[in-house]
């Protein structure tokens, strides 16, 4: 299915340019608005006019519902309202993964079959749905009144910079910023900042890990070996950390762009201390969202440890699933539920007394071995590669590896590493430290000019059409 | 701080808006596309397809993307000169000393990874036997030359992260295994290898040996005709001149779009007079369907003398420099690119009447024959 991303060169080199002229040459706010709808509206449209008319058909919804929560402060039309949404999730993104697994049922009592549809995957809908999920819950706290304007209610859910793969933006954020945002020189430059950083991170840097990480997950089983595995689990671990957040900079950075200011989502979640601490760092928007809204609502830590280990598990497994209709999603999800579990048993205190080093080898070596059935195509893949790394005698199948560490391939490799670690914030500091000594300071010139040369550079490589798929789209 | 905000201001618009811009004023010219591929040509709008319009407007938009061949060329460039390594690594790889290598099944070929096992050698023998069987109730002999790969023949320069998992790759693999069972199977690989010391009988940025290697091969090939009419002579080179030539890069180069950036040299032994056979269009056969360069399907050449052998040649890409030497110790030599299906050819056969007819196979390849001998009627 065709989707417009931000690291294509079709939104870089002809959507972005058009988009800003337009956007720039708008006078006054709410032609501004009208143009950021429209141009979010082909954004979509790109994958699709039938998604598109489903997504209008959500918008106008969720805007009836809206209003009718405002008007009758009523929980029945909340009620109606998630239920739609989740009914509008559900349909389109787990019910061949339901009817398949009651098939599995029926098929041993003989009591016949459901037949599985040809259902495609609307493009963000996961993302689109919990942010009309967020408006209708805020309307009913109150939190914000219900948008009475269709369109401003529809650019709230469609604005192109979340729409894919969010960050998943508050209503009560967002609405303040529909007619009072500032957009100046200095804003759109940040913009411009984080947009590059993001770019970069995807194109240069999760895409040339992604080799290996794809490599290591192709192999049969009776390929696989130790040393592969390790460095396929190593290198998806800092794929998806760059892609992911890669994606939530440009997001944020375009969003800046336009004069929005974004929450954000990632905060160098591989220096985390512990899954806890994981959690907090780690797409946060989603984590933010299923604590307000499910975790909370449910009791969250007020009613006795049993209540709070079962709201813990449960989010956890909702979190998984909202990956994807598929158990290598749902025990991720697990993994991390039950680790957060036992950290709250009390290993979170005997982790307290560790050095910070082994603090985040622990948290780090759990999150990677998580990453393995999220990647994996089916759970016995997942087995496969968990057994594969414990060595055995004969398994250093060096030529196949060798053959991926190219100039660049390490390069990035080490990159990847100095900045998941946050070790880049210690080489900046030492860079700063010894030119403040010459008393002269062309760091701002240089860092433009880097930033620059990392736009080129990805421009370079999208052109040439190394690997781009986006992992997050399919959620 | 102000500064760094103007630089990125003006840099960042300058460069996601100069595509569109010198796509209008044409401030920049492209340079000409390598690809091998036809370019999408701008599309017609079909309202009762208006899904799959995003579809070709990003295909049209990407292909017509303005300086897309040299931002293409910049990338193989860095990656080739900077980083050693191939942009393009599934299809091509870069060696040592400026060698480039095909990639996919020729690292199979070299590294020893996928043997054919004991059932497919089995049946690859039983194929040969058939076809060997047929040819002789047309009173014909067949032989069957196995071309090795470049990599097999210069390994010294292949990546040192290349390693190979077993010294004996499939081609010699299965030369060895039809040579143990009798079938006449033509080995080039020692030939090959002690002719190198001489000088390149390889193109470095080709995958295609020179008409150095080629004419080698071809007498070592003539050697085994002699054995079926006495008066074949393997050719004699100091009756030929070796030309050295510099050319054009090979096709790697071609796909590394490095055609300004690289040269070739070729070694060709060329007599005086030219060749004394001489070629005539006979254009006789179907060409096989969906073959992508139906010009090079057939080819003849002739010489005047009556005693030499009518030869037919099944050959792939590797059969076009040995062909003209070939044919002058034939007194008629037809050539068949069947599209590497690697047939037997029987009507072709029944209508020539061959002496000899010789199945000259690149090594990466030989899977080929098996693929293709299924779909072929075994009556």
């Amino acid at each position: 299915m065709l989707k417009m991303l931000f690291s294509s060169a079709i939104f870089l080199f002809y959507f972005l340019p058009i988009l800003l002229l337009c956007y720039f040459l708008a006078p006054g706010i709410k032609i501004k608005n009208t143009v950021l709808l429209f141009f979010s509206l082909l954004f979509f449209a790109w994958g699709g006019l039938y998604f598109t008319f489903i997504l209008c058909v959500s918008v106008l919804f969720n805007y009836i519902i809206g209003i009718g929560i405002e008007r009758y402060q009523s929980k029945k039309f909340l009620r109606y309202g998630i239920a739609g949404n989740l009914a509008l999730l559900i349909w389109y993104k787990y019910a061949n993964f339901l009817a398949f697994n009651l098939n599995t049922v029926t098929d041993v009592f003989n009591i016949g079959t459901i037949p599985l549809a040809h259902i495609a995957l609307p493009i963000g809908i996961s993302f689109y749905t919990f942010h009309s999920i967020s408006y209708l819950i805020d309307v009913y706290h109150k939190k914000s009144p219900a948008q009475k304007n269709i369109y401003n209610m529809a650019l709230y859910i469609i604005l192109f910079t979340q729409l894919i793969a969010g960050p998943i933006i508050r209503y009560n954020t967002f609405a303040p910023q529909l007619f009072n945002r500032k957009v100046n020189v200095q804003g759109f430059c940040i913009g411009i900042e984080r947009f590059i950083i993001g770019l970069g991170k995807k194109v240069l840097i999760a895409n040339t890990l992604a080799r290996l990480a794809n490599e290591s997950f192709e192999q049969t089983p009776e390929n696989m070996s130790t040393l592969l595995s390790w460095l396929g689990a190593l290198c998806y671990t800092f794929q998806i950390y760059f892609d992911f957040s890669g994606y939530s900079d440009m997001a944020i950075g375009l969003s800046k762009m336009f004069g929005f200011q974004f929450p954000e989502n990632f905060n160098k979640p591989y220096i985390a201390e512990s899954i806890k601490d994981f959690w907090k760092r780690w797409h946060i928007s989603l984590s933010s969202f299923f604590k307000d809204y499910v975790y909370i609502p449910l009791g969250g830590n007020k009613k006795g440890n049993k209540r709070t280990y079962f709201n813990l598990i449960l989010v956890f497994l909702l979190t998984g699933f909202w990956h994807g209709a598929n158990y290598t999603f749902i025990i991720w999800g697990l993994i991390h539920g039950l680790f957060l579990l036992i950290e709250r048993r009390g290993l979170d205190k005997k982790l307290l007394q560790l050095p910070l080093l082994i603090k985040r080898f622990y948290a780090f070596i759990i999150v990677m071995l998580a990453w393995i059935p999220f990647r994996a195509n089916n759970m016995s893949q997942a087995l496969c590669f968990w057994k594969s790394l414990v060595p055995n005698a004969n398994d250093l199948k060096l030529d196949l590896i060798a053959s991926y560490f190219t100039t660049d391939f390490i390069i990035v490799l080490i990159l990847a590493i100095i900045m998941a670690f946050n070790l880049d914030r210690y080489l900046s500091f030492l860079v700063k430290k010894h030119i403040v000594r010459f008393g002269y300071e062309p760091l701002p010139i240089i860092n433009a000019c880097f930033l620059l040369t990392v736009l080129f550079m990805s421009a370079v490589y999208l052109i040439s059409g190394t690997y781009n798929p986006f992992i997050y789209y399919q959620f | 701080m102000k500064i760094k905000y103007y630089i990125l201001l003006f840099g960042f618009t300058a460069l996601i808006s100069f595509p569109i811009i010198n796509g209008i004023l044409q401030i920049l010219p492209d340079t000409v596309q390598s690809e091998n591929r036809k370019i999408k040509p701008f599309p017609a709008i079909d309202t009762c397809k208006i899904e799959a319009a995003a579809e070709i407007a990003e295909k049209y938009l990407t292909d017509h993307f303005s300086l897309r061949n040299r931002i293409i060329k910049l990338y193989n460039k860095l990656n080739i000169f900077v980083f050693k390594s191939s942009p393009i690594s599934i299809k091509a790889i870069v060696g040592k000393k400026g060698w480039y290598f095909m990639a996919g099944e020729e690292i199979k070929t070299y590294n020893g990874t996928s043997l054919f096992t004991e059932a497919e050698l089995e049946e690859f023998k039983t194929e040969m036997f058939r076809r060997k069987k047929v040819i002789e109730q047309n009173n014909g002999h067949f032989l069957f030359a196995i071309v090795p790969n470049k990599s097999n023949i210069y390994p010294e320069f292949m990546p040192s992260h290349i390693a190979k998992a077993n010294n004996l790759g499939y081609g010699k693999q299965l030369l060895e295994y039809l040579q143990k069972n009798g079938l006449p199977v033509i080995d080039l690989y020692s030939p090959l290898v002690t002719a190198k010391r001489e000088r390149e009988i390889y193109y470095q940025t080709d995958n295609h040996w020179n008409h150095y290697g080629a004419f080698i091969a071809t007498n070592v090939i003539l050697k085994e005709f002699k054995k079926f009419n006495s008066n074949v002579n393997p050719l004699d080179l100091n009756l030929y001149k070796l030309k050295t030539v510099i050319e054009k890069p090979g096709n790697i180069a071609k796909m590394f779009s490095l055609e300004n950036e690289r040269t070739e040299t070729n070694y060709i032994p060329a007599r005086q007079n030219g060749f004394i056979s001489q070629e005539k269009k006979q254009n006789k056969y179907k060409v096989t369907k969906g073959f992508a360069y139906p010009q090079d399907y057939e080819f003849t050449r002739y010489t005047t003398n009556d005693s030499l052998p009518t030869v037919l040649i099944i050959r792939d890409s590797f059969g076009a420099k040995p062909f003209p030497y070939i044919s002058e110790q034939c007194k008629k030599c037809v050539a068949i690119f069947d599209a590497w299906h690697y047939g037997l050819n029987e009507d072709i056969i029944k209508a020539e009447k061959p002496d000899i007819v010789l199945l000259l196979v690149i090594e990466s390849n030989l899977k080929n024959i098996m693929k293709y001998m299924k779909l072929e009627d075994p009556k």
